[in-house]
């Protein structure tokens, strides 16, 4: 976990820092908001309870199917 | 500019870091290369020997002066437990190396254990990413051990004298199949068709077999592996026996394309024959809504080893020609007939027809019930170094 | 700008990639001894699929499809745009995690996969920095070096042909149409490759086209000379048959382990793979938000994909699972329903504008 955070960290942080620097607000929204979802999977990998997408994605189309049959 | 070459000296860092493969990385010297498996499975317990044949690289030309004698050129390690699983990690309480399995040569398994049933060792062979199953499959007579405990003379590695008799008796006698593979006992069990494997067996023994200096003495007869006979392998399991000359009667029907030698009676003595396959068809037909296999064998003869006799006519030839049809056909036809009677479908008709006729509803029953029929075509090609043979009352002719 | 032949050998290169991998076993298992016949029908339908790309594409020339979706759509169109930003991004996803697998269970079990994906997206997200030409230049200078040793490890395991292994033949020729998933997968799948379509000089829909008819050729010859070296039982039943084909050649007494070949072969594919959903990933940010910068784009997606590759499925065995129930369902969604909305709405729109200029002059 720790190993995660000190590897991840400083790179997401560095790069964001200089992103505001440059002033170039809106790459940091774009860049913070990939690399926090990449960040957060990583979290729930590191934790052992990762979240599985291709399952995710067979929910969603379970879903959608009710949806359109229901 | 200086930014730049800085992320690049950093990439090329990471990369080099990443890429030196730590973690599978495997040195020449601390592996253990394995030249012969050798398997047995006890019917009562159920418990699995593995024997691992390493290859000693110390042995040879580099043991000059090895204080006591010359050095083992392979080494063989047993362990038993009860699985294969199990048994592929244990080995580490003796071996001190990494196995390295990808170079292994023959793989060798106990009669018992061969009539018990390889599904499961087939299976675990498959699952392992890094065994081959494209090396030969032998069945050894009596006790595996035996057979992995024995020094070869005149070829150092017992692996390597094993397959290339295998391809010289193919090649020179026919007493070995072309489909000897383990992956060919896979293909063919799974298809339901019969498969024959070749069969090992230690000779006599004298003095310790342990020793390597055994192989200093002169009768290479003894203390050493012989191959002979075919284990018949139908569904993984060993069913039956094929004695050498029906091995070679059973090659020539599956398409072996070596040379052999038949003894016939001829007029008033024997001939030997050398023969050489030149093509072995088998063609389904159907007569009266049967299946008839018929069994088209091209040979070409030469009389390069008959000491009996030697054509010099024209009708002559045509005779030995005729005689060879004949014989070769009759033999062949009594093998035929006598291994189908016990059940064996050595033709492999039932495979025949589930590829030629797959709407049959029972392939089994109708290749029971199939006729056989063989014709040989034999011709004259070869001949030896003579025109004419020394006769036995004096005086020229 | 790539040129025509650079974008078809793209074609080419990505649809084989994962191909080799996955699904010769499961086409195998599925149609036995005709099994060889289903990449040509896929193919084609690959083709009738790439034709209505074609058709979205030339009706906005210069334009890639997420572009496409903003123009015709606005902020609904942005919402398609982050869809096939996250597509991109699983489809890359699974590319890493197939090719880790196939690393772990060969040839190098011990090294963690993260190595092998944060090694390769180092390596393709620098390419793909440097613009789609380097993409396309790369891809066809390494082709020669993957087709040329892929054929010859097939050719020299010819020794062991056998035709009996391909009897009995055309009893099932319409199997595909009862595994869609391989209808999907992999030829829906190039739908990657839309977003470099506008970056091609000249030429581009009949690169496409031909791209997936050769691919579709080439796939079917694999899988019928698998069927023919290993025969339909053994084929399908081993992952990986093409390593297995390659690992029990034997050149001689000498040269009986040159399956290491295959390997570096095969991960370069997938590698190329990668580096074109890299590319569609990075263009498709790149339309949506106009950023200033390059590579804290690529950083970030880098960040998002070694941890996608490692979530993206539990096992191989789960991962068969779900394909055969969601890819196909999946992959028409974005590769077939969105771009035909797209289309039927951009020729509504022309139609309804035409009218109103007719019924104004």
């Amino acid at each position: 976990m720790w190993l995660l955070i000190l590897t991840l960290g400083p790179l997401i942080v560095a790069q964001t820092a200089w992103l505001v620097y440059r002033k170039m607000y809106r790459d940091t929204a774009v860049f913070l908001a990939v690399s926090l979802a990449g960040f957060g999977l990583w979290i729930s990998i590191a934790r052992g309870r990762p979240i599985i997408l291709n399952a995710a994605i067979g929910r969603i189309i379970e879903a959608a199917k009710a949806l359109v049959t229901g | 500019m200086l930014r730049r070459r800085l992320a690049a000296s950093v990439i090329l860092a990471l990369c080099a870091a990443l890429l030196a493969s730590c973690w599978d990385r495997s040195e020449m010297n601390e592996l253990a290369l394995v030249s012969m498996v050798g398997m047995d499975r006890d019917p009562d317990s159920g418990k699995i020997t593995v024997y691992m044949q390493v290859i000693n690289p110390a042995s040879g030309t580099s043991a000059q002066g090895a204080p006591a004698g010359e050095q083992a050129p392979v080494y063989t390690y047993k362990v038993s437990s009860d699985s294969f699983a199990e048994t592929q990690f244990t080995f580490y309480k003796l071996m001190p190396r990494k196995m390295f399995l990808h170079h292994a040569k023959a793989v060798i398994i106990s009669e018992r254990f061969a009539k018990q049933g390889l599904r499961e060792f087939i299976n675990f062979t498959e699952l392992m990413p890094d065994a081959r199953s494209s090396v030969p499959l032998l069945v050894a007579e009596g006790p595996v051990g035996k057979v992995m405990h024995t020094f070869t003379p005149l070829e150092r590695n017992p692996a390597e004298s094993v397959t290339s008799r295998l391809e010289l008796l193919y090649e020179m006698a026919m007493m070995s199949g072309r489909r000897i593979e383990v992956r060919d006992v896979i293909e063919r069990s799974a298809k339901g068709e019969i498969a024959v494997l070749p069969m090992i067996a230690p000779t006599a023994r004298r003095g310790d077999p342990n020793s390597w200096e055994l192989n200093a003495e002169i009768d290479a007869n003894a203390n050493q592996l012989k191959i002979s006979g075919g284990a018949v392998i139908r569904d993984y399991r060993m069913i039956g026996r094929l004695t050498d000359d029906e091995l070679v009667l059973h090659n020539l029907l599956d398409g072996g394309k070596g040379r052999f030698v038949r003894r016939y009676p001829f007029r008033d003595g024997h001939i030997a024959v050398n023969m050489k396959n030149r093509r072995a068809k088998k063609k389904l037909e159907w007569r009266n809504g049967k299946p008839f296999v018929r069994v088209r064998i091209r040979v070409d003869i030469s009389t390069v080893g008959m000491s009996e006799f030697h054509p010099q006519t024209i009708g002559e030839i045509r005779e030995l020609e005729e005689h060879v049809n004949r014989s070769l056909a009759g033999e062949l036809e009594d093998f035929v007939d006598r291994t189908r009677g016990k059940g064996w479908d050595l033709l492999r008709i039932g495979g025949m027809l589930r590829r030629k006729a797959p709407d049959l509803p029972d392939p089994d029953r109708a290749a029971e019930e199939a006729e056989v029929g063989i014709e040989i075509e034999s011709r004259l090609t070869g001949m030896g170094n003579m025109s004419r043979l020394y006769d036995e009352t004096g005086g020229t002719r | 700008m790539i040129s025509r032949t650079q974008f078809y050998l793209l074609t080419v290169n990505y649809t084989l990639g994962t191909t080799l991998f996955v699904t010769i076993n499961a086409m195998i298992g599925e149609a036995g001894t005709d099994a060889w016949m289903m990449p040509l029908w896929a193919g084609l339908f690959g083709m009738i699929a790439a034709l209505l790309w074609i058709a979205l594409l030339k009706s906005s020339p210069g334009r890639s499809p997420v572009e496409i979706a903003l123009e015709a759509w606005g902020p609904a169109g942005a919402i398609i745009g982050i869809l096939y930003l996250a597509v991109f991004c699983l489809t890359a996803a699974w590319a890493l995690r197939n090719l880790s697998d196939f690393m772990n269970e060969t040839i190098m079990p011990n090294t963690p996969p993260t190595m092998f994906h944060v090694m390769f997206l180092l390596v393709a997200g620098y390419a793909v920095a440097q613009g789609s030409e380097t993409v396309g230049r790369l891809n066809a200078v390494v082709t020669p070096f993957l087709a040329v040793p892929f054929w010859i490890s097939l050719t020299l395991a010819t020794a062991v042909w056998d035709w009996e292994r391909l009897e009995p033949a055309f009893r099932d020729p319409w199997a595909i149409f009862r595994f869609p998933v391989l209808l999907g997968f992999p030829f829906l799948e190039t739908f990657s490759l839309t977003m470099l379509y506008p970056k091609v000089r000249s030429g581009a829909a009949g690169a496409l086209v031909l791209g997936v008819a050769s691919a579709a050729l080439s796939i079917s010859l694999v899988v019928f000379m698998t069927l023919g070296l290993l025969g339909p039982e053994r084929a399908a039943r081993i992952n990986y048959p093409i390593y297995t084909i390659v690992q029990e050649v034997e050149l001689g007494q000498a040269f009986v382990n040159i399956h290491s070949v295959l390997t570096v072969i095969l991960i370069t594919l997938i590698f190329i793979k990668l580096m074109v959903l890299l590319y569609a990933a990075f263009e498709t940010i790149g339309q949506l938000f106009r950023p200033a910068s390059r590579w804290p784009h690529l950083l970030a997606l880098a960040i998002l994909l070694s941890s996608a590759a490692v979530a993206i499925y539990e096992n191989p065995i789960q991962n068969r699972i779900m394909d055969e129930a969601y890819t196909f369902i999946f992959i028409s969604f974005y590769a077939v329903l969105i771009p035909v909305l797209l289309l039927l709405s951009g020729w509504l729109r022309r139609t309804a504008a035409g009218r109103s200029r007719s019924r104004r002059g």
